[in-house]
């Protein structure tokens, strides 16, 4: 053994040692006490503010998480983990910090409880937190608040059922990411106006940019009620330090393509509530047709022809249209059935916004199928609604229309509902009977199909494809007989070879003859089994064929014996009998069979 | 010769086979014969006796339904010919008059429904509601027969009208799959029924307890989801849904 080799060893197990020390140095500190601590970045805020509550779990190598208390009065968000080891004085601590972003919802003093953490069988309780929530100080461009918002409505005293326009703005002047809007409407009906827009503006000499937003509310309920504050919750985007410089290269390098977009802030911006005070419809004045329209609006009426043929249709168009809850615009034709056949038509409603208030127009139609030839009028109609600029019912009308009807070509031609023009539950019927029973005898035959019938449906299915299967493996063969004459002489060796030996037997040879026609039989039959030209070999060659084919050995001594056989009678000069050449013929035949079995 | 005395062997055996399903018909068509006449004299009862035992019988004809359906209606009693004008249209899906009488009836109905809530598939096999189950199967076979044929000829026969022919023939065979499989599925999961009582409430669950959520009338036309404790799941065409007691609803 060298001195190089024993310095290797050595050295191995210096490396050993030392491996296996601060293993167990490793391991004794990873077996420290368990401990969890929550505290969070602050204790005092606004309702704007978010907390940053972290549960510190030291001890513990990837620390389960931990359980956090009940919290109703912030709403929760988990920001991620981060884990370290630390040595201090020789022992090595491991800890794993659990953040979450907490939102308050209300202003007050609160006591965050305990957090739990689960571990090895045992629960280990933090300790409990306390955070107070102040109201937050309003935001406005006057204060140079980096970010704010603001909502107004056009009225706080509206009538029920009308109008009032909500208009939401959120002002930035920093950048800011992944901002969520909370609009709950509960005691309104809301039809949007039109999208968001943004533009910017100068306020107190800052430049903002602005996002703003309306919607028409509907107020369903009268009395005191409140548009709750909107909750704005995104990240403002915090530049680093370095950034704040005007170096070229600093301005240059900040610039987002390069990824130097700094760290974000979670917030939450909150708009004051609005109280509205809904007041009721007067109930003096109320026309007996009123049905809660509430605004401006007029109505029209439109006939399609107004000259027309008995039994002929035209059709009755009337629009409402204007400001207010056009949605609920409900009209009712009066009784024109002394005179008229009438269809309704399912009420279309187009929506949009005029003048930053919502617009609409409701058309319903109606199909009139004059009954009688004359002059017919259809009177003037009317629609009620409540105008909140004039306070007051008004009545708004449309101008009688007059309808001539000529005489009808043709009775009329069916006195059944047409079913194709029929509308679900509006429709009346036109006749007051329906198409007689039907007596034709031959279409009262059982349709359920019978056995035998489902047989032939099967069979339809099956025997096609079969057919095809068949056909198409025939024709594959006949193919292959065609241009595959190896194949060919293969298949008809047998069939060949046994028409030969049948005609051999059917006549009388002398012994020589006999012999050699024989002989002849089974060489050619092996010809053309291997595909060899002619019958010109001899018993020898013709076995190593089949050798060469593997054919099984015992078929190839028989077949061998039976060929020597032969040549030793043909070579020898010896005479055999009749009943021996039908042995022969029998024994040739089994040969051949058994050859072909294996074929 | 031989041949000839095999094939008239064949025949004649085909015939005797034959003559006990002809002497049902006939039988069938007199009793029909029967009930149409005692219909025409306003013999309603009776006419229905005859053909409820023609239903007994595992008759099952369109027309049969629709002139029970029509008696029905004589009767004044809406909501069994609706139930049978619907059984009539599952069978004659195309027929003109049935379909009248239908709407015709459902007009006079206080809740004016017209269809149960259509099948998800019935938006793309937009045919499958103009056949019946049947008609489809025979469709089927027929263009698989074309298809096997055309495969057929193509073996000896490389020219592009056949070549065409086989690929037509193909897509119409996955066609006429696709629409038979979707038909026997609905068969078998899609049930609809008739309310048959004068006022169904509709429950929230299963129970009288439950709160009501709406209200059916006679004749109105659902869609069966399951059945569950003597309560039927039902749905209407506009997506509404709640359970009703078995005993008032009726499956088409």
């Amino acid at each position: 053994m060298t001195f190089r080799t024993n310095h290797l060893i050595k050295k191995t197990i210096r490396v050993f040692l030392f491996t296996y020390f601060l293993h167990l140095c490793v391991s004794s500190a990873f077996a420290d006490q368990v401990s969890i601590l929550a505290t969070v970045d602050k204790n005092q805020g606004t309702l704007e503010d978010v907390f940053n509550l972290t549960i510190t779990v030291k001890g513990v190598r990837n620390s389960p998480k931990p359980i956090l208390p009940s919290i109703p009065n912030f709403s929760v968000r988990q920001s991620g983990t981060q884990s370290s080891v630390q040595i201090v004085n020789g022992t090595m601590t491991s800890s794993t910090k659990h953040n979450f972003l907490l939102t308050p919802q209300k202003t007050g003093k609160f006591t965050i409880d305990s957090a739990k953490l689960e571990y090895e069988g045992q629960e280990y309780l933090s300790n409990a937190v306390q955070v107070e929530i102040s109201d937050a100080p309003k935001q406005t461009a006057n204060n140079q608040a980096p970010v704010f918002a603001e909502t107004f409505a056009s009225t706080t005293t509206p009538y029920v059922n009308e109008q009032l326009i909500f208009t939401f703005k959120l002002y930035r002047r920093v950048e800011t990411k992944n901002i969520q809007l909370n609009l709950p409407f509960d005691s309104f009906r809301e039809e949007q106006l039109k999208k968001p827009t943004d533009y910017s503006q100068v306020l107190n000499g800052l430049q903002y940019q602005i996002s703003e937003f309306s919607t028409a509310l509907f107020p369903t309920k009268t009395g005191s009620i409140e548009i709750p504050g909107a909750a704005v919750n995104l990240d403002l985007v915090i530049r680093n330090r370095r950034s704040q410089s005007q170096d070229p290269f600093n301005l240059f390098f900040n610039d987002p393509f390069f990824g130097h977009s700094g760290r974000l802030q979670h917030k939450v911006i909150r708009t004051k509530p609005i109280s509205i005070n809904v007041k009721p419809l007067p109930k003096k004045g109320k026309p007996s047709n009123f049905s809660n329209l509430v605004g401006k609006f007029k109505i029209s009426a439109s006939m399609g022809k107004v000259k027309i043929k008995a039994g002929d249709t035209s059709t009755l168009t009337i629009k409402i249209s204007g400001v207010g809850n056009i949605q609920d615009a409900i009209f009712t034709l009066p009784d024109l059935t002394e005179n008229f056949k009438t269809y309704s038509d399912e009420p279309k409603l187009e929506k949009s916004a005029r003048n930053q208030k919502f617009y609409g127009e409701k058309t319903f139609k109606f199909a009139l199928v004059p009954l009688k030839e004359g002059n017919f009028q259809i009177p003037s109609l009317t629609l009620s609604y409540f105008d909140v600029e004039e306070e007051r019912y008004i009545t708004a009308k449309t101008e009688p229309i007059l309808l001539e009807t000529l005489p009808s070509e043709n009775d009329e031609k069916l006195n059944v509902v047409d079913s194709k023009n029929l509308t679900q539950g509006k429709i009346k019927v036109l006749g007051t009977d329906i198409f007689p029973n039907h007596t034709n005898l031959i279409d009262f035959s059982n349709q359920k199909p019978t056995e035998a019938d489902k047989s032939i449906y099967y069979a339809g299915g099956v025997i096609p494809i079969f057919s095809y299967l068949v056909i198409a493996a025939l024709a594959r063969q006949k193919r292959k007989f065609q241009h595959n004459s190896a194949f060919a002489r293969n298949k008809k060796a047998y069939k060949l070879a046994k028409t030969k030996l049948d005609s051999l037997s059917s006549k009388n040879h002398n012994s020589k003859t006999f012999i050699q026609e024989l002989s002849q039989i089974l060489r050619e039959y092996i010809g053309d089994k291997l595909n060899l030209n002619g019958a010109a070999f001899t018993s020898d060659e013709a076995i190593n064929k089949l050798k060469e084919k593997s054919f099984p050995e015992e078929q190839i001594i028989t077949i061998q014996n039976l060929l020597e056989k032969l040549e030793k009678f043909q070579y020898g000069g010896i005479e055999i009998t009749t009943d021996f050449q039908s042995n022969l013929i029998d024994q040739s035949l089994e040969t051949l069979k058994k050859l072909e079995k294996l074929s | 010769m031989k041949q000839k005395i095999f094939i008239s062997t064949i025949i004649l055996c085909l015939h005797l086979l034959a003559l006990p399903c002809l002497a049902e018909e006939n039988d069938t068509l007199s009793k029909v014969a029967l009930a149409n006449d005692l219909s025409l004299k306003s013999k309603y009862r009776e006419a229905l006796s005859i053909y409820d035992k023609l239903i007994d019988s595992n008759h099952e004809n369109a027309y049969v339904y629709y002139n029970m359906a029509n008696i029905y209606y004589r009767l004044g009693e809406i909501e069994n010919s609706i139930l049978f004008y619907s059984r009539a249209k599952r069978l004659a899906p195309r027929d003109q008059n049935i379909e009248a009488n239908f709407r015709y009836v459902i007009s006079k109905t206080e809740d004016k429904i017209y269809e149960a809530p259509a099948p998800f598939l019935n938006k793309t096999l937009v045919w499958l509601d103009d056949f019946e189950f049947w008609e489809l199967v025979k469709g089927l076979i027929l263009i698989n027969i074309l298809f096997w044929v055309s495969m057929t000829l193509n073996i000896w026969f490389k020219t592009e009208l056949i070549n065409n022919l086989k690929k037509g023939t193909a897509v119409l065979l996955i066609v006429m799959i696709t629409s038979v499989s979707a038909k026997l599925y609905y068969q078998k999961s899609y049930q609809t029924g008739v309310a048959m009582a004068e006022r169904i409430e509709i429950k929230s669950g299963q129970g009288n307890k439950n709160i009501t959520l709406f209200q059916l009338h006679k004749g109105a036309i659902v869609r069966i989801l399951g059945e569950e404790n003597g309560w039927y799941k039902i749905q209407l065409s506009d997506k509404k849904s709640g359970w009703a007691p078995q005993k008032t609803i009726s499956k088409v």
